[in-house]
């Protein structure tokens, strides 16, 4: 677009068609004082500040609400305009504590007082008390005696997290702002995101943490920023980390992020804190006599290789297994799957993506030929229907979730597909609140239905399809009354779901660990790729189908060969297996590897003697911790690379190197939408730890392979990656230095692209509907075990709790909570609070009760952070039929109230 | 014990729900049918309000604290407003007021210990012709002298 | 020159003035709606209504017609009539007398003016503590509705229309219009930002058009003696300033009241002729002349409008007492016609004291959304305390003139301006009564309000 000739104090300039006057005068260093504006949400106007003068208009506009146009002839600094300017802060500032503007210079409202010269605390005698401090919740800071209000709090809290915290009371003079439960921000339904604070402009909300050091040092901005990406959810936030002395002291969203376009959650934003926990190990160790024992480096190393050379000289190269990190960066995958194969001779390399999205990968390969999400985030702002299947996202990807609600709050159809009451069901056109292990059938029936009702999108099936009538044929006993009957949700909602799905045009589904987590995991993301291609919802922007992957890097993991039958690209061995022995001037395995549960299976009968375990807490997240310890206990020796002595690590390993976290390093994290970003380091290694490539190409070398793993650092392994990636050829550190790229991107000149498959797919110009049949699950409940008990994760907590457990995200929620409907409760006699015990065929566990109607009677939902508690005690044997992901959504299990004995 | 409306009210409340596009339109409507049955706005009034009407308690009570005609505490079985603003002022309003205050013995914004009256100042209530003027409950009184001011303060006391 | 007329009050002293037969008999009730809604369609009424030159009677002046002429149909949204009946600006008392004594004059005005507009649906915002105003539309729209006036085929025409009074809760700040339409839909009542205007996105986002309770109330009559007939009763009727209008007078005159005149009385004649001069026959001291917000007059202040090209230069020089009210003159006369609700303050009356009363108004009515009100109201309402108090200095004086006067044209809504423009004028014509109390001589225990 032609830029607009304006007028700017007599000035001639231009400006950008579209933006505000504000924009303008800040692109061109013009800059007038604004304290309620926040390019992230609507101009509300209210603290007058930016008025400029428009030739022609007989009152001052406000810079912030007021778009540029042609031939504008503005004055920004009159003396009328700096005059009001400087009465406005003295009156804003009358009663204001001085002393807050000393202790932080760099609020922009100290910052306008002072270029104003206008001293705060001037009329302290005014009608508003001062305020106690809430010091309650353990990450924000709130003193309202610093409010202005300017409410960009209550503004911020509504629009980009959509949580409604911050409430405005009273009116006039006596107006204040105050959490939605009335008392304290702990009380309230806050998140604890952290956007009130990064956009308040004077410190009434502040981090807690800042708060207390600036007590300290009344100064208390961050020595230096660092750009980095978030370690938690696969959702791909970039954050600036402050840090000051070596140490994190916080975190904040990066405004111009392309995935968190300027926000956070409560993980990112304020769990930084297990970077320098008390339990955290920074020396290498090796255990003698049953005892772990500090060494050195090298003897730790030494005795690491000895143990899987051991393995590799007795029992073959196949019995020894390595596991790839889903929290490592993408170069450190890639060599961990490369050190099994070159280094090992074996392709039994796999990560935790076993347990969660292997069959979306799986699933959406087969169909499609590519085993990632089709589409983009930024196609939730470009959909006109939003179909969730089995995900949580307001909890488990935050950022994402919030911008879904934001669309449904907007009016967008939203259909939920979930067995609890999530708070997207409750935002939910159509909640679909099926039996758990019922997905197939309900995605089936709800293709019936499209067909029935002749609502498929004849032109793309026709064009882009095979195998349509074969599909329709496998339908037939779908009906929507059949499967509401199995499925346990009403016939007319499965139809009004189909015809909201079908009929928007486009729609996007997104599915989570609730469709993959079942023994027909992969068969139900390929009925989610069925459906999407019945409406032609595949290639088009707004549509597709995308898998909310849980874990930072478990896409890049994946991708990167951490794969038993996959090459770096999720490239099957065969058709890379040239290339990749060119570039690494080594051979490529062929016997077929195992995937972590065969592994497991195979420590058990005493086939795999030696593991490799990067980043991974086998013994904590797998299903069945029984059968586990028994595999793992089986093992000769048990390298584990982590940050702090996890569970496996503490009862069956044998050599422990003490790595970085991502704070520590830097590296490349891939997100959910196959989008490639960076992380770095923002301060020092702790103690002796060392990055994983390190590890890798020490261990490497020390086996005799270091000619391999000659690397000078991260960025020289990536671009080893990009030679045996083609379709990722084109993404280079350079390229992704401030925004990330979307593979494919073959080449230095591509963009990335957004949207998969737009005229083909890596399978040709057609791909097939697949055909499915409905096995159901083997835990059924029965009058022995008459729950069902589903597992997941919560807000405030991540995984194994690793690290979140290792921050204040302990005191906003408990990590052991067991949800139990209130009537299952009443009937058991089980209050809110009371810890419960949890058996199945398989095990047993404790927890602590929530009495909640977000769970169907019958049914339990557990949350499995909680290292003590083990929920995967009682998780079972059930494994998807092709990828083998457990199944840890369904398991028949008895409740009860147990003496409280822990606490 | 929460808080419900009276069959009546509840009737009333129904078809107010056909005047609306939103049911966030009723927020001031029913407050009002619920203040005029439990005489002030308590917090189990305004989780009533956002519970009937799918609102947040939270916006409810910005709403409250917004008018001055909810009541946030408990108040007198009858309301004297006074209305001070200029014109009545200039007609005696602060004499209305003074002879009010003495002859109740409370001060403006108070409840008569047997909780029989509340005393109050109000803004310009449109009766700037007829000042001084107050208001009892939902009736005005015109053209005050101080003899109609003791006759009215004496029947309400007496009520 | 008075014009008395009686097209609104011809009821008001009627026995069951307010009932429909009454309006019937004897105000030509609902024939005038009758024939707009089966004989004109809409644009035709609209461009009808432009003829009549009502400025707007809330206390704006914008012409009612033009303001009909924004609404647009949308594909989708509805449109919504809203009435403003949240009279509440000091010193007036005009609106409150039509609902009570003649309101089925609104609820014909509505049925033509949401016919108009193209609305279905009309609210009438009543300001809660008007319960009676409230019974008798209630009443009235009751008794429209049995007759089918009301309901899905007024007098037999295709345009359903259903018109509903609708409670304010006690805040001053829902007379603006924006503020209005938040109260409305359930909200706090604070203003909006325009653009976008009402008639873009007003009430549930949909296109709206907010009339003031008496501009509506005079749409029957207007329509009946056809719009440009009566845009000429007015003496303004060149200045694009039509029509009979009510004016009010309270305040130190001898009779108070409300009167239905052609628009274009002086103040003289009102003060005078209709009020029978000051109380105590005390000299003129001060004259609000349309509701607090517009700025105070001192009787020997003067129209000014030196341009001979003006259309006001006939009266420039002239005494603000001898001058037809009017939207333009009272510009001219460094002041506004506000509500046409004239508030008379006698010599002997305390300005400083009556400023005080006005700025603890604004003080406990400002909504709080934008700085400027929010803190200009408090720190107003302190200053001037203050000098009365005995406290204050002359740097107080200078502060008020300087806090009102950035305060001014510098808020979201009209109500800073509302608040500044009375601030600006008593301290621009009392300086010397200020000066007076912060020297100390003159003492709050010595001021009064009232005269004898």
């Amino acid at each position: 677009m032609m830029p607009l000739k304006i007028t700017i104090n007599g000035t001639g300039a231009e400006a950008v068609p579209g933006s505000t006057i504000l924009d303008t005068l800040k692109a061109l260093g013009l800059e007038v004082p604004n304290l309620c504006h926040d390019k992230r949400l609507e101009p509300a106007s209210v603290c007058r500040l930016c008025e400029v003068l428009i030739d022609g208009v007989g009152r001052p506009v406000c810079a912030c609400s007021t778009p540029v146009q042609a031939g504008m002839s503005l004055w920004t600094t009159t003396p009328a305009l700096e005059g009001f300017r400087r009465t406005m802060l003295m009156l804003l500032s009358g009663n204001y504590p001085p002393e807050a503007v000393e202790q932080h210079p760099d609020k922009p409202f100290h910052r306008v007082l002072r270029a104003y010269g206008v001293a705060a605390g001037s009329a302290l005698d005014a009608d508003h008390s001062p305020t106690v401090p809430d010091t309650t919740h353990p990450y924000i800071h709130v003193d309202m005696s610093r409010c202005i209000r300017c409410y960009r709090c209550v503004r911020i809290c509504e629009t980009l997290q959509g949580q409604f915290v911050w409430k405005i009371q009273n009116r006039g003079t006596a107006t204040v702002v105050v959490p939605d439960s009335g008392s304290t921000l702990l009380e309230s339904s806050c998140v604890s995101c952290g956007a009130c604070v990064d956009t308040c402009p004077t410190g009434a909300l502040e981090d807690a943490a800042l708060a207390a050091i600036g007590k300290a040092s009344r100064a208390i901005e961050p020595d230096v920023w660092v750009r980095t990406t978030c370690p938690y959810c696969g959702t791909g936030c970039e954050m600036n980390v402050g840090v000051r002395d070596d140490k994190v002291v916080v975190s904040r969203p990066v405004l111009d992020a392309p995935v968190s376009k300027g926000h956070l959650c409560v993980k990112g934003r304020y769990g930084t804190a297990f970077i320098d926990a008390a339990e955290r190990i920074t020396s290498p160790m090796v255990r003698r006599k049953g005892t772990w024992v500090t060494v050195s480096w090298d003897d730790a190393i030494t005795a690491a290789a000895e143990a899987l050379t051991k393995a590799i000289k007795t029992t073959g190269p196949d019995s020894v297994g390595v596991l790839g990190s889903s929290r490592a960066t993408n170069e450190e995958s890639y060599l961990a799957a490369k050190f099994a194969r070159v280094v090992v001779g074996t392709n039994n390399v796999d990560c935790c993506a076993r347990v969660c999205h292997g069959p979306s990968a799986a699933g959406l390969g087969i169909v499609f030929g590519t085993g990632a999400a089709t589409n983009s985030f930024d196609d939730i702002e470009r959909t006109h229907a939003i179909l969730l299947v089995g995900t949580n996202p307001t909890e488990n990807h935050p950022i994402v979730g919030n911008r879904i609600r934001q669309r449904a709050l907007a009016g967008v159809p939203l259909i939920v597909v979930d067995p609890r009451r999530t708070e997207v069901a409750r935002l939910a056109t159509v909640h679909l609140m099926l039996r758990p292990g019922t997905n197939v059938p309900l995605l089936c029936a709800l293709a019936k239905s499209i067909i029935d009702n002749d609502l498929v999108d004849h032109a793309f099936v026709a064009s882009r399809t095979t195998d349509f009538n074969a599909y329709k044929a496998s339908l037939a006993q779908w009906t929507p009354e059949h499967a509401a009957n199995i499925c346990g949700v009403s016939a007319e909602d499965i139809r009004r779901a189909a015809r909201i799905y079908a009929t928007a045009r486009p729609a996007m589904a997104l599915n989570g660990l609730g469709l993959t987590e079942h023994i027909q995991g992969t068969d139900g993301v390929m009925a989610l790729a069925n459906l999407a291609m019945l409406t032609g919802n595949v290639g088009v922007p707004g549509g597709g189908v995308n898998p909310l992957r849980g874990q930072n890097n478990v896409q890049g993991t994946a991708n990167m060969g951490c794969e038993p039958a996959r090459l770096t690209g999720y490239q099957k061995i065969n058709a890379a297996k040239t290339l990749h022995e060119q570039v690494w001037g080594a051979p490529v395995p062929t016997s077929p590897g195992l995937t972590l549960m065969t592994m497991l299976d195979a420590a058990a009968a005493g086939q795999l003697k030696s593991m490799l375990m990067i980043g991974y807490d086998v013994y904590l997240s797998s299903p069945n911790a029984h059968a586990t310890a028994k595999a793992l206990g089986n093992l000769d020796s048990l390298v584990v690379c982590d940050l702090f002595m996890t569970a496996s690590a503490q009862c069956f390993g044998t050599v422990f190197l003490p790595v970085q976290s991502s704070f520590e390093k830097d590296g490349t994290f891939m997100n959910a939408e196959r989008r490639i970003q960076r992380i770095r380091r923002a301060v020092r290694p702790r103690g002796s730890s060392k990055s994983d490539w390190e590890i890798l190409c020490l261990l490497a070398s020390k086996m005799g392979a270091g000619r391999h793993f000659a690397y000078q650092d991260a960025e020289a392994i990536w671009n080893e990656v990009r030679a045996v990636w083609p379709v990722a050829a084109g993404i280079s550190w350079p390229r992704i230095e401030n925004a990330g790229l979307q593979w494919p991107c073959p080449t230095d000149d591509h963009p990335g692209t957004e949207v998969l498959h737009s005229s083909s797919f890596p399978v040709g110009v057609r791909a097939a509907f697949q055909r499915l049949e409905f096995h159901p699950s083997g835990e059924q409940s029965s009058a022995e075990f008459p729950f069902i008990l589903n597992t997941g994760r919560t807000l405030f907590h991540f995984n194994a709790a690793t690290m979140t457990g290792r921050t204040r995200n302990a005191e906003l929620e408990r990590d052991d909570l067991v949800q139990i409907h209130p009537g299952d409760a009443s009937r058991l006699g089980i209050r809110d609070g009371d810890q419960v015990s949890i058996e199945s065929r398989h095990g047993q566990f404790r927890g602590t009760a929530t009495v909640t109607d977000t769970v169907r009677k019958g049914e339990l939902f557990s949350v499995f952070h909680n290292v003590a508690a083990l929920v995967n005690n009682a998780t079972g044997t059930g494994r998807d039929s092709n990828t083998h992901t457990p199944e840890y959504k369904v398991t028949a299990v008895r409740i009860a109230r147990a003496p409280a004995q822990r606490t | 014990m929460p808080f419900a409306l009276t069959p009546e009210r509840e009737r009333t409340f129904q078809e107010l729900l056909t005047r609306y596009p939103t049911k966030m339109a009723l927020t001031i409507p029913l407050l009002q049918l619920c203040q005029e049955q439990h005489g002030w706005i308590s917090e189990e009034v305004m989780l009533f309000v956002a519970e009937r009407l799918d609102l947040s308690a939270a916006h409810v009570k910005g709403v409250v604290t917004f008018y001055t005609l909810f009541n946030q505490h408990p108040v007198g079985k009858h309301q004297v407003w006074v209305c001070k603003t200029l014109p009545c002022a200039l007609r005696g309003a602060y004499d209305v007021l003074h002879q009010c205050e003495k002859k109740l013995g409370i001060k403006a914004g108070e409840t008569t210990s047997n909780g029989q009256i509340t005393l109050r100042t109000a803004e310009c209530l449109a009766s700037c012709a007829t000042a001084p003027m107050m208001q009892v409950d939902k009736e005005y009184f015109e053209d005050l002298t101080p003899e109609r001011v003791d006759e009215i303060l004496r029947r309400l006391q007496e009520s | 020159m008075l014009k008395p007329t009686e097209y609104l009050t011809c009821v008001y002293g009627l026995p069951s003035g307010h009932t429909l037969p009454v309006y019937e008999k004897h105000a030509y009730g609902y024939e005038t709606a009758r024939r707009v809604l089966t004989t004109m369609t809409a644009e035709q009424v609209v461009a009808e209504a432009k003829k009549a030159n009502i400025r707007g009677r809330g206390g704006a002046g914008f012409p009612m017609g033009i303001k009909w002429s924004f609404m647009r149909p949308h594909p989708t949204k509805p449109a919504y009539l809203i009435v403003n009946a949240d009279e509440g600006e000091p010193g007036t008392h005009k609106d409150r007398t039509i609902m009570e004594r003649n309101p089925h004059s609104i609820v014909e005005g509505c049925i033509i003016g949401a016919y108009a507009i193209g609305a279905h649906v009309g609210y009438i915002y009543v300001r809660d503590e008007l319960h009676l105003s409230k019974a008798r539309l209630n009443e009235a729209i009751a008794e429209a509705r049995a007759k089918g006036y009301l309901g899905p085929k007024p007098f037999g025409s295709s345009w359903s229309i259903e018109l509903y009074v609708h409670s304010g809760a006690g805040a001053y700040i829902c007379g603006e219009e924006t503020s209005l339409l938040n109260s409305l839909e359930g909200k706090r009542g604070e203003p909006r930002l325009k653009p976008p205007f009402p008639a873009q996105v007003g009430a549930f986002g949909c296109p709206s058009t907010v009339n003031n309770l008496e501009t509506m109330a005079i749409v029957p009559t207007a329509f009946r003696l056809g719009c440009e007939e009566f845009s000429k009763l007015s003496a303004l009727h060149n200045l694009d300033d039509g029509g009979v209008r009510l004016y009010g007078l309270n305040g130190h005159v001898k009779k108070p009241g409300v009167h239905e005149l052609a628009v274009g009385p002086t103040l003289r004649e009102l003060i005078y002729d209709l009020g029978g001069g000051v109380l105590g026959d005390r000299e003129l001291f001060a004259i609000i002349p349309g509701g607090s917000s517009t700025p105070v007059l001192r009787p020997t202040d003067t129209l000014s409008a030196p341009d001979p090209g003006s259309k006001l230069h006939a009266w420039h020089g002239k005494c603000v007492l001898d001058v037809p009210l009017g939207v333009d003159t009272m510009r001219a006369s460094g002041t506004m016609l506000g509500t046409c609700c004239v508030t008379v303050l006698a010599q002997g009356t305390d300005p400083v004291m009556a400023m005080l009363n006005l700025m603890q108004f604004y003080h406990h009515e400002s909504c709080g959304q934008c700085t400027p009100c929010r803190e200009g109201s408090g720190w107003l309402d302190r200053t001037v305390q203050k000098i009365f108090d005995g406290r204050g200095t002359m740097q107080d004086i200078d502060a008020l003139h300087e806090i009102a006067g950035n305060v001014m044209g510098n808020t979201i809504c009209a109500f800073g301006d509302g608040m500044a423009m009375p601030a600006l004028g008593f301290v621009k014509k009392f300086r010397k009564e200020l000066e007076a109390y912060v020297r100390g001589d003159t003492k709050k225990e010595n001021a009064r309000l009232t005269v004898t």
